[in-house]
């Protein structure tokens, strides 16, 4: 049975945003702490460490979720991506998010891509409740919202589109 | 960037952490370290605590990578669900929210999407919140729990595990291995209404039983009370007769205690409770096969 002391540190070793790395970590670690202080990512940001804000949301093995609940350790083996890491298959939400004015202060963005993203990937609906429902993964605390649902909506739709 | 944990940031207490690979492991660790040690599943109620020391296990038992639990199976009366089941994974499954369709109307209430794609429902029902929903449903569903320890396992009524807010009934060697979720029968409907201004305040659920005589009315409350608590009420003949009810449902409230303090008095929450009850009621009452 794996066993790590408290005091000792242990060498994690998992894929990020497409690239084999390391991290030496305490068992205490959580893997928001991990990514942003051993791998300097800090797109992945520590708002409430509660799971509530979603400012640190990652996908860990395609599925989206806390990284302040998580410990850095227990993502051995596992392939992580960041909001950093989604590639140019975001770009149409990318430009849409830009083209509604959707951020701000922009400290929630990270978090808002990662669930977004996860969303849209499933090919859902462009139904504005769904919407707003997934977007409580996610606080915002300056734009109300408004122009992030015009846009994951509008990418929906096209998505939807067939070519 | 240097972060020095030891004076300015609030973030977990050193610990020790084990990853079993099996249930024997788990409750082998767990017979050693008793109640210096916490189970880790979805860690999404466990790790908000240790984040802020309110809790500070001297050891983390992450049963993630426990093999040989059971993930759902059933028999003729119940679905058992082992403790790796994720929220999530349960409100993807619709020939399983056929059998349990409570589940169905009380987990899109748990938390956000993400919580729920790690939070477990057995995990759920160990921590016990007496504002959770998972907790009041398996109460109204009438389910049990398993308990595992070295020493074998035993089943416990959900009613007398959920002894205490935050403080369920299992001894510091044991750990929830699995929940048996009674499948509903064809003259059974149900009823899930829940108050929330951020997190949840208060939930009612209800399941309604159709006999020969009438209507059985299984009516459970969180969040107002000191714990999950179930009244049962009956209605004679066809359908519901809501002033009856209203009255029957005012007797009984009068002798539950409600939590009475400063910022929100009991009569407030009984009134609340009523209300959600109502609504519930309602809703099972509209989901019953048209007669």
């Amino acid at each position: 049975m794996k066993t790590i002391n408290a005091n000792d540190r242990h060498v994690v070793r998992l894929n990020v945003d497409g690239r084999d790395v390391s991290l030496s970590v305490e068992p205490r670690t959580n893997l928001a702490d991990g990514l942003r202080e051993e791998l300097g990512i800090t797109s992945v940001r520590v708002g409430c460490e509660q799971g509530i804000c979603g400012a640190c949301s990652v996908l860990i093995d395609g599925v989206s979720q806390r990284a302040c609940l998580t410990l850095a350790v227990q993502a051995n083996g596992q392939v992580v991506t960041t909001a950093a890491g989604l590639g140019d298959e975001i770009d149409d939400l990318r430009d849409a998010l830009q083209h509604h004015f959707a951020f701000q202060c922009g400290f929630c963005a990270s978090g808002i891509l990662i669930t977004a993203a996860s969303w849209l990937a499933n090919s859902p609906e462009p139904d504005e409740m769904e919407v707003r429902r997934m977007l409580t993964d996610n606080m915002c605390r300056c734009t109300g919202y408004a122009g992030m649902v015009k846009a994951i909506l509008d990418v929906a739709t096209q998505r939807r589109k067939p070519d | 960037m240097a972060i020095d944990s030891e004076t300015d940031i609030m973030k977990p207490a050193p610990l020790t952490y084990y990853q079993p690979e099996t249930l024997a492991e788990v409750v082998e660790v767990l017979a050693t370290e008793g109640d210096a040690a916490r189970i880790l599943a979805g860690g999404q109620s466990l790790m908000p605590l240790l984040n802020e020391r309110r809790c500070r296990p001297k050891a983390l038992i992450d049963i993630n990578m426990v093999t040989d639990s059971v993930s759902t199976s059933h028999d003729e009366e119940n679905l058992i669900a082992g403790p790796l089941v994720r929220q999530s994974e349960v409100l993807d499954n619709k020939s399983l929210l056929e059998v349990v369709p409570l589940l169905g109307l009380a987990i899109p209430l748990i938390g956000v999407p993400q919580t729920r794609n790690r939070g477990t429902l057995c995990g759920s029902i160990a921590y016990a919140d007496p504002m959770a929903e998972l907790p009041l449903a398996l109460l109204v569903a009438g389910g049990q729990v398993t308990l595992a320890s070295n020493e074998g396992t035993r089943q416990v009524e959900i009613d007398h595990f959920l002894d205490k807010a935050f403080a369920p009934n299992l001894t510091s060697t044991e750990l929830v291995s699995a929940i048996h979720w009674p499948i509903a029968t064809p003259n059974q409907s149900w009823g899930f209404a829940e108050y929330s201004a951020g997190s949840t305040l208060a939930s009612a659920a209800v399941r309604l039983t159709k006999y020969a005589r009438g209507d059985e009315i299984r009516i459970g409350f969180s969040g107002t009370l000191d714990r999950p608590r179930v009244i049962t009420l009956h209605s004679e003949g066809e359908g519901i007769d809501t002033r009856y009810l209203a009255h029957q449902l005012q007797m009984l409230t009068e002798s539950m205690r409600f939590i009475d303090d400063p910022e929100v008095p009991s009569t407030y929450r009984c009134s609340l409770a009523m209300n959600l009850a109502h609504k519930a009621i309602a809703q099972a009452n509209t989901a019953r096969e048209p007669q």
